[in-house]
């Protein structure tokens, strides 16, 4: 089974506290995405967001503060940027990751909305990944999709991601033992991530305003 | 002295076949890159006749521009599913013009696959001939002539192509006279354009001088393929479902590209998609058709698909579900030949109002 199918099958496993504490996971660990190549306002927010996220990933019925969250992620400067040539694309890619957690407290399938967060976070990484990498992939075909070689980020990423389903789906498990370990685990990746973004911006030529 | 007359009239008709060769050297397409002596000719490439006029060349259903590499009008034949490169309905020579030909001006495999038949074979006649003709030297009481020809039958009959039994049915000088000729003729003429062809080189460098004779596509004026609206309409249609497949915000911020390609060297056709990211959205699983096939890459859609074509594909249509840039696509893709049009579509100010593009040469 691949992973995308590993995930789904897993994370329909999980209770409504668990699918929310990986969804916040996947949020985290893309702080750096928004300090990077977002607005101040932006990344502010974004920051906020998280610490509603992981305060409220316990709280039983949905919870007023999300809700505010989800609503203001389409107001923001880089809401509407549609032109992946621009630095607050990327800041928009990770806004997305924040709105799929969001619908987790949500909407209904709420399972949906785990699994887009932890794809729509591996993928971003590819990309950066594919920047990154001398000689990407040229092509991919109908048949070629599952052979597709997953950069190093990205690799890393669905690391974290398998790695924390073990733990929340681990019987001994506390809530607050599996939020501290999910924190832990999004900090570090997001402390990685760190490191390359300066690359990113270099590669693309950016310059800072 | 029987000899001496003719080894003359032998000596005679090859200046004639190279006086006219001079005369007038189109390349692949038809483009006259040499030519010297002032006697009109209105046939020149491949013996079809040329209206200087117009500058076009009469081959019989259809008119056909050397410039363009293209007939004026489309095939009265549709083509074959099975053969791609048969769809393009303007190419001459399924594009590919030193080793079809298309003398009707209705696609014919056949008619290529007897040039190249005849070709060789005249070649192989043309090698073999000038290896008698030396040894024709050393036989001064037998007419030079006749022994090529003899020792020309012989090797013919053993090549066992298309004239195979010739040798048994008519004499030798017949043979000569209704087929041996053409086969020389054509045979030299394919040999001098490639000695042409080497002797044009630079040597070292391998830089054309001269045009371009070596195979290929002529004097390096590749044909263009035409696309149409109605194609990029369907393009456009469908780059606008995969994108509503997409995950809700991708779908709402992402841009799907989708674009007809084809190869110019063996008319393959492809449709190649793209997006703003480098994974196929997971959300297409199993969506893509087994033409399709996706570009990654991290610009705009219509610019990674444009940066993989490199030398050997060419976009014919296309079509993406957002309004093409003005800043970075829409000169991208004027750039390959394409028009922008269709019907408008509202959008930003940083945006052109369309959203398909097709080549129209």
């Amino acid at each position: 089974m691949n992973y995308e199918g590993e995930l789904r099958e897993r994370i329909q496993l999980l209770n409504d506290p668990m699918r929310r504490c990986i969804a916040a996971m996947s949020a985290n660990s893309l702080k750096p995405v928004v300090c990077a190549f977002g607005t101040s306002t932006t990344t502010a927010f974004f920051e906020e967001s998280i610490k509603i996220l992981w305060q409220e990933v316990g709280y039983l019925g949905t919870s007023e503060d999300v809700h505010k969250v989800f609503e203001a992620l389409t107001s923001l400067p880089e809401s509407n940027e549609d032109d992946s040539n621009k630095p607050s694309y990327y800041a928009m890619r990770a806004l997305a990751i924040m709105y799929y957690a969001c619908e987790v407290w949500i909407v209904r399938d709420s399972d949906r909305a785990a699994l887009d967060a932890c794809l729509g976070t591996s993928e971003l990484c590819s990309c950066f990944d594919f920047n990154l990498l001398d000689n990407p992939v040229r092509y991919y075909t109908s048949t070629s999709l599952e052979s597709r070689q997953k950069g190093p980020l990205e690799a890393r990423q669905i690391s974290c991601q398998l790695k924390l389903l073990e733990v929340i789906q681990g019987t001994t498990q506390t809530e607050e033992s599996m939020i501290e370990q999910a924190k832990t685990m999004a900090n570090s990746f997001a402390g990685e991530l760190e490191r390359i973004l300066p690359d990113i911006w270099r590669i693309h030529g950016w310059v800072r305003g | 002295m029987h000899w001496r007359s003719n080894r003359f009239s032998g000596w005679f008709g090859v200046i004639l076949v190279f006086c006219f060769v001079l005369n007038a050297m189109p390349d692949a397409f038809g483009n006259l890159i040499a030519s010297t002596g002032s006697t009109p000719n209105a046939y020149l490439y491949r013996g079809e006749r040329y209206d200087a006029d117009l500058g076009l060349y009469y081959l019989r259903a259809r008119w056909y521009n050397p410039v363009t590499g293209r007939f004026m009008t489309r095939d009265p034949n549709s083509g074959s599913i099975y053969d791609p490169a048969s769809l393009h309905r303007y190419n001459y020579g399924r594009a590919n013009p030193s080793n079809y030909i298309d003398p009707s001006g209705r696609a014919s495999i056949a008619e290529a696959m007897l040039t190249d038949a005849m070709i060789f074979t005249g070649e192989a006649a043309a090698v073999t001939a000038l290896g008698y003709a030396v040894r024709c030297a050393y036989y001064a009481e037998a007419s030079a002539l006749d022994l090529v020809g003899q020792h020309m039958n012989q090797d013919i009959t053993q090549f066992g192509l298309l004239f195979q039994g010739c040798a048994a049915e008519i004499t030798v000088k017949q043979f000569l006279q209704d087929t041996a000729a053409n086969m020389l003729f054509m045979g030299a003429f394919s040999m001098l354009g490639r000695g042409i062809g080497w002797l044009l080189e630079d040597g070292e460098q391998g830089e054309l001088l001269v045009g371009d004779v070596t195979e290929g596509f002529g004097n390096g004026l590749a044909p263009t393929q035409a696309g149409s609206l109605e194609e990029a309409t369907a393009a456009q249609a469908r780059a606008q479902e995969l994108n509503s497949m997409r995950r809700a915000w991708e779908s709402r911020n992402g841009t799907t590209a989708v674009t007809n390609v084809i190869n110019i060297n063996t008319g393959e056709v492809q449709t190649w998609i793209a997006t703003e990211s480098d994974n196929v959205p997971s959300t297409w699983n199993g969506a893509l058709q087994p033409n399709e096939v996706y570009i990654p890459g991290t610009g705009h859609a219509e610019q990674t698909i444009v940066n993989a074509l490199g030398d050997d594909w060419q976009i014919t249509s296309g079509g993406t579900s957002r309004n093409i840039c003005i800043g970075a696509c829409q000169p991208l893709l004027e750039g390959q030949d394409l028009t922008l049009g269709g019907p408008s579509f509202p959008g930003m100010s940083d945006k052109t109002p369309y959203r398909m593009f097709w080549s129209e040469q």
